[in-house]
């Protein structure tokens, strides 16, 4: 069997339309550098590419960014391109531009998924970090959603020091519009969220009770709303098993063109992306040094090399050791065995300045 | 309304796949496309989510299933009650009672 043959293949891809948003989220994930991604993939290089996914393996695509739906004609056409390759298509958004003629487009383009994120239960707390007052349109166009019964619905809150203790009213609020899906997902830690990692990172007792609390709604809540949490990894023995593997499952191409194993991975400095303008899916996936980098096992260093547990975590997270530690092949330091480790227990230790404040996510 | 638990599920109960839920086919094997990601499901698993087609009630399907397998009747009711329970608490499949 050729080396090709024995390497898995994408099931999923994630496609970030544009790093463009209305709204400020401290807690975002996107690069810090949004304005290097203004030369915006041209749609006909996304359908194009979208094809090349569906022969590559893909089953599932998410239309993401920055706020996808400030692209809507595109999203569109791109939505009835998935569906014509038999793809799954998935909408993440943050819901402030979900007219019921857009809804109405999606739908007749056959948009199986939407995703719609709320900063917080209530108006005052949400709109303040969304640095806009969007709260009780985003609301509305939840609702409008669940009445209209033809897409999916995941309802999305990005837990941080500023809304988990807000978690009960949460699981509230998605009970009382039906919302048959709640994912409950603590900030991931990069770009802008780890610029604000002092404002954004919870604190431990914040992680405890939240963890109680939808422990508690998931046995609660059992066949009427499936609520998936994501933890706060800062606070884990051992890291999560980032992407399920580098370039094992999952692609991201990112507004520009370029081609990322995790949505993160810009941050790391010492690997060049290649991008769809230039170079096949195919030829990205399979051959690309960027994608062989950290494949496997064979690039680990100790203490992953001779762990018990490298292939269950296999290594973590390659982002977060570059952006803690500084080497995209270091252990993940939020392992209990990793000799980096005090780095993520100095920002879980250190006490938040009074009158500290985030620096709004910007482009 | 609540969807049903495994061991409430009705016979004559009719199930069907929630909006955002499809089957396909990869290769030889199914796959159920949901909002969280891919669920590989076994060759029975897969049978048993062809059989909903929102007209069959569980009676039924767990018919098909026995006859489709060979099994005795127990077993394939046994399989199909498992799988709905576990469908419906994930969202992917309603049983309205």
């Amino acid at each position: 069997m050729t080396a090709k043959a024995m390497q898995s293949r994408p099931l999923s891809l994630l496609a970030e339309l544009t790093y463009r948003c209305n709204l400020q989220c401290a807690y975002c994930y996107n690069p810090l550098d949004l304005g290097a991604y203004r030369d915006e993939l041209a749609i006909d290089d996304w359908l194009r590419v979208i094809g090349e996914a569906a022969h590559l393996g893909v089953l599932q695509i998410h239309f993401s960014g920055g706020e996808p739906t400030l692209r809507p004609d595109d999203l569109v056409a791109m939505v009835a391109m998935a569906r014509d390759n038999d793809l799954y298509s998935n909408l993440i958004t943050q819901g402030t531009f979900l007219s019921e003629p857009l809804l109405d487009r999606l739908a007749g383009a056959g948009l199986d998924h939407i995703q719609l994120s709320l900063q917080a239960p209530n108006a005052a707390v949400g709109d303040a970090i969304a640095g806009a007052a969007v709260h009780e349109r985003k609301f509305d166009a939840l609702r409008r959603i669940v009445k209209r019964q033809d897409f999916a619905l995941t309802v999305n809150c990005v837990l941080h020091r500023a809304n988990i203790d807000a978690v009960d009213d949460m699981i509230a609020l998605a009970e009382s519009v039906r919302a048959p899906r709640l994912e409950l997902a603590n900030a991931q830690m990069y770009g802008w969220a780890y610029l604000n990692r002092s404002t954004v990172v919870p604190t431990r007792a914040q992680v405890e009770r939240a963890d109680a609390s939808v422990a508690a709604a998931q046995i609660r809540l059992r066949g009427t709303m499936d609520i998936t949490y994501v933890r706060a990894d800062y606070y884990d023995e051992f890291p999560k098993p980032c992407m399920n593997g580098w370039g094992t499952r999952f692609l991201t191409i990112a507004p520009n063109g370029r081609v990322l194993p995790c949505p993160a991975a810009a941050a790391i400095g010492s690997l060049s992306f290649d991008n769809v303008k230039e170079r096949s899916l195919e030829s990205i996936w399979f051959d690309s040094v960027a994608f062989q980098a950290y494949r496997g096992t064979a690039w680990m260093s100790e203490p992953c090399r001779s762990c018990a547990r490298r292939e269950i975590d296999l290594g973590g997270c390659r982002c977060q050791a570059m952006l803690l530690a500084g080497d995209a092949a270091l252990t993940d330091p939020v392992c209990s065995l990793s000799p980096h480790r005090s780095l993520v227990d100095a920002i879980l230790d250190s006490d938040l300045e009074p009158g500290a404040s985030s620096t709004p996510r910007r482009i | 309304m609540p969807s049903a638990r495994a061991a409430d599920v009705d016979p004559a109960c009719v199930p069907r796949l929630r909006p955002g839920v499809r089957l396909r086919t990869v290769g030889p094997d199914s796959v159920l496309l949901v909002p969280e990601g891919v669920v590989n499901l076994s060759a029975t698993a897969g049978a048993i989510v062809a059989a909903i087609d929102g007209s069959r009630s569980v009676a039924d399907i767990v018919a098909l299933m026995a006859d489709r397998f060979d099994t005795q009747g127990v077993d394939a009711a046994e399989d199909v009650s498992d799988l709905l329970g576990r469908f419906s608490d994930h969202a992917w499949i309603a049983i309205e009672q």
